[in-house]
């Protein structure tokens, strides 16, 4: 599998009234092809801004102070705003959370989608007409699943439904055929049986168009359904990662622990378990690991000394103390441990049944 | 309490079948429209359902079902067009106007319902003091002695896990979780007998949510409050009420027990939005498939659907023939098992 995004140390300021905001604190992941990643973290972890960076679509209040994202090899950090702007769209296209104030709202849909399709394809052999455009996007509105695309194509935004505009939207980040696709919390303005909908328009057209995702969500049960790796962020950092599965049943952080035990199950027996206390004020990050606070299992090191990435398994790593070899050891939550035997269970039937077919 | 309202006894409305004496809110044929230019929009069309004392009832539904209407037709935000709400036995609105001007006397009194609203943000004047928040509804309602309203309002914000330290600070210096427990203070200061909670967690943080929701669990039951939980996330709803009702177009569409709901759901549009509810568990995702609901056009000459009851305390929109095999579904289903 072929690296198509790498972030190195990734770090973004924001400049507030009161200081400088550390909104990533230097991260590293990378996207291999064809795959979906999802980065999960609550408001003010740094997921949209990593998104942004990669975008390049900042605030002109942030400044990036250290680290690279290569592209295919490329920097788009060391690119020009021109050079940005051929990569933006063609190669990497972004959906957001507001399907409403991510078009025009005087603008028809059809001209909305027109106009993308015209400014991608305007030198060269490759120039096209008002009316190849018109065929193409009647074309997109078909695959995003709108019926009636000619009668779409002449109205407005507020005519359509959140849904229907959020897959306009989809269609207008695929119209030049990029190979990455960031979706930064597509369907969390949407209705649950909408988003339903809209996650598996997302996982069709990634098979179909062979596209990577970068999914930045807040919703664990969307992670659940879309991603192949985790990346899971707290207070501007990763702080666990790992292939969904690691991620969800043999997860070793309290943090990830607390994310999974605060929504609800299936099996929805206990009560939820929140997390005490909120996030810490990052305009003056905590000198150790700035969950320590809010953590149950904080160790005393942690106040002082920012814990490395430990490694579990050699896609699963994870920032915690208590993965070192001196730490105490503890036992996550029951809800957790509940999940962990499940499938351990699972696992092991599915291994009797292959012993029981091999005889 | 516990009068029973001698001419409801007699009609053949759902409720009155199984109507215990401890019924606390009685919502009947409520609809509420909103004229818009000539269009007429039907936000609530003609629904009834009762909230015991001391039970969690959810009213659930996504955006535009009126479920939020329902909530503020029943604390008196808006006029009715029709219907009746009973509160405690006692009229508090009506579409008639000539009853609705006596009931708005006998209501207004007291004010045994409170509100919770969704936006910590939005609901909080940023220009008072939480202290003077919380207290404000004392004040309206003709306390006057700073004194005790000082006394109350502490004890609301320690019971919602606030300090009385907080009493003069403003919403902008507190985060999301706890300007949502500001909120919850200033409902529980007036010593409401039941709170209507509307979407009270969906603007947080899932681990926020999970704190406010754990709040609200445990208030309710040291206080035996009666709540009803306005929400479109049923997954959540399942941990907090007792009785669910699934709304959809102005309609409710089911009402079940919380874990008869989930375990037998009935109606298609139950059915869908139960399987589009992401769950954190990608094992079990993997295996799902959902279903997608087309609402169901009814003939005008033919039978008309309503919410009949399929076993006790169950309930779906539905014709009589629908019924009967509704009937047969869960029949199969316990049979099975």
């Amino acid at each position: 599998m072929e690296e198509i995004l790498q972030v190195n140390n990734l770090a973004v300021t924001f400049r507030v009234p009161n200081g400088n905001l550390q909104a990533v604190r230097s991260i590293s992941f990378s996207l291999n092809e064809g795959e979906t990643l999802a980065i999960v973290g609550e408001s003010g972890s740094g997921k949209s801004v990593t998104s942004k960076s990669i975008m390049g679509i900042l605030p002109n209040s942030a400044k990036i102070d250290s680290g690279e994202i290569l592209y295919r090899g490329q920097d788009l950090l060391k690119l020009s705003e021109r050079e940005m702007t051929k990569i933006r769209g063609r190669n990497i296209s972004m959906i957001f959370q507001d399907p409403m104030s991510s078009l025009n709202p005087i603008m028809r849909i059809g001209k909305q989608i027109t106009e993308t399709i015209l400014l991608n394809h305007k030198q060269g052999d490759k120039r096209k007409s008002y009316g190849e455009a018109k065929a193409r996007a009647i074309e997109l509105m078909k695959e995003v699943g709108i019926s009636e695309p000619e009668l779409r194509f002449r109205q407005y935004p507020f005519e359509l439904s959140g849904g229907m505009r959020q897959r306009i939207v989809i269609a207008i980040a695929l119209s030049s055929n990029p190979d990455l696709l960031i979706c930064d919390e597509p369907t969390t303005a949407l209705d649950v049986t909408i988003q339903a909908q809209i996650l598996e328009l997302i996982n069709r057209l990634k098979s179909e168009r062979k596209l990577t995702v970068l999914f930045i969500t807040h919703d664990m049960g969307v992670v659940a359904r879309m991603a192949d790796r985790v990346a899971v962020m707290y207070a501007g950092k990763i702080i666990e990662y790992g292939t969904v599965e690691e991620i969800f049943y043999k997860a070793t952080h309290p943090y990830t622990w607390s994310l999974l035990t605060s929504m609800p199950d299936p099996d929805g027996k206990e009560r939820l378990e929140g997390i005490e206390g909120s996030p810490p004020d990052m305009t003056n990050p905590p000198i150790g690991d700035a969950f320590a606070p809010r953590n149950p299992y904080a160790l005393k090191i942690d106040y002082e000394k920012q814990p490395p990435f430990f490694k579990v398994s050699d896609t699963h790593y994870c920032a915690s103390w208590l993965l070192h070899k001196d730490a105490p050891k503890v036992n996550p939550p029951q809800a957790i441990k509940r999940r962990m035997n499940r499938i351990k269970r699972k696992e092991l039937k599915v291994e009797q049944e292959k012993s029981k077919h091999g005889k | 309490m516990n009068k029973k309202n001698p001419s409801t006894e007699n009609e053949k409305t759902f409720e009155t079948s199984t109507l215990p004496p401890t019924e606390l809110l009685r919502v009947e044929n409520l609809s509420q429209h909103f004229k818009k230019g000539k269009r007429v929009f039907k936000a609530v069309d003609g629904i009834s359902f009762s909230v015991q004392k001391g039970e969690a009832f959810g009213l659930v539904g996504e955006s535009g079902s009126g479920k939020t209407t329902t909530g503020r037709s029943i604390i008196g935000l808006y006029p009715i067009t029709s219907g009746k709400i009973y509160f405690n036995g006692e009229l508090i609105a009506s579409g008639d106007k000539a009853e609705m001007k006596k009931a708005r006397q006998n209501f207004s009194k007291s004010r045994p319902i409170q509100m919770i609203f969704q936006d910590p943000v939005a609901s909080l004047n940023p220009r008072m003091t939480v202290g003077e928040i919380v207290g404000e509804g004392l004040i309206v309602s003709g306390e006057n002695n700073a004194e005790k309203i000082k006394e109350k309002v502490c004890a609301s914000l320690i019971a919602v896990g606030l300090s009385q330290d907080h009493i003069s600070r403003y919403p902008h210096e507190f985060s999301g979780g706890q300007r949502q427990r500001i909120g919850i203070a200033r409902a529980l200061v007036m010593e409401p007998e039941m709170i209507i909670a509307d979407e009270p967690v969906s603007a947080l943080d899932v681990s926020i949510q999970a704190q406010v929701i754990n709040l609200l669990i445990d208030l309710k039951k040291r206080l035996g409050l009666t709540v009803l939980f306005i929400a479109h996330d049923l997954a959540l709803v399942r941990y907090f009420c007792d009785r669910i009702a699934v709304m959809n177009a102005g309609k409710i569409l089911e009402v079940a027990q919380s874990k008869e709901l989930f375990a037998n759901p009935l109606h298609p549009y139950t059915k869908s939005l139960l399987s589009a509810i992401p769950y954190p568990d990608p094992d079990y995702e993997k295996g799902r498939t959902h279903t997608f609901y087309e609402p169901k056009e009814y003939l005008s000459d033919g039978e008309q659907p309503d919410l009949r009851e399929i076993k006790k305390s169950r309930f779906v929109y539905a014709t009589e023939a629908e019924a009967q095999e509704y009937k047969e579904q869960l029949k199969n289903k316990h049979a099975k098992k």
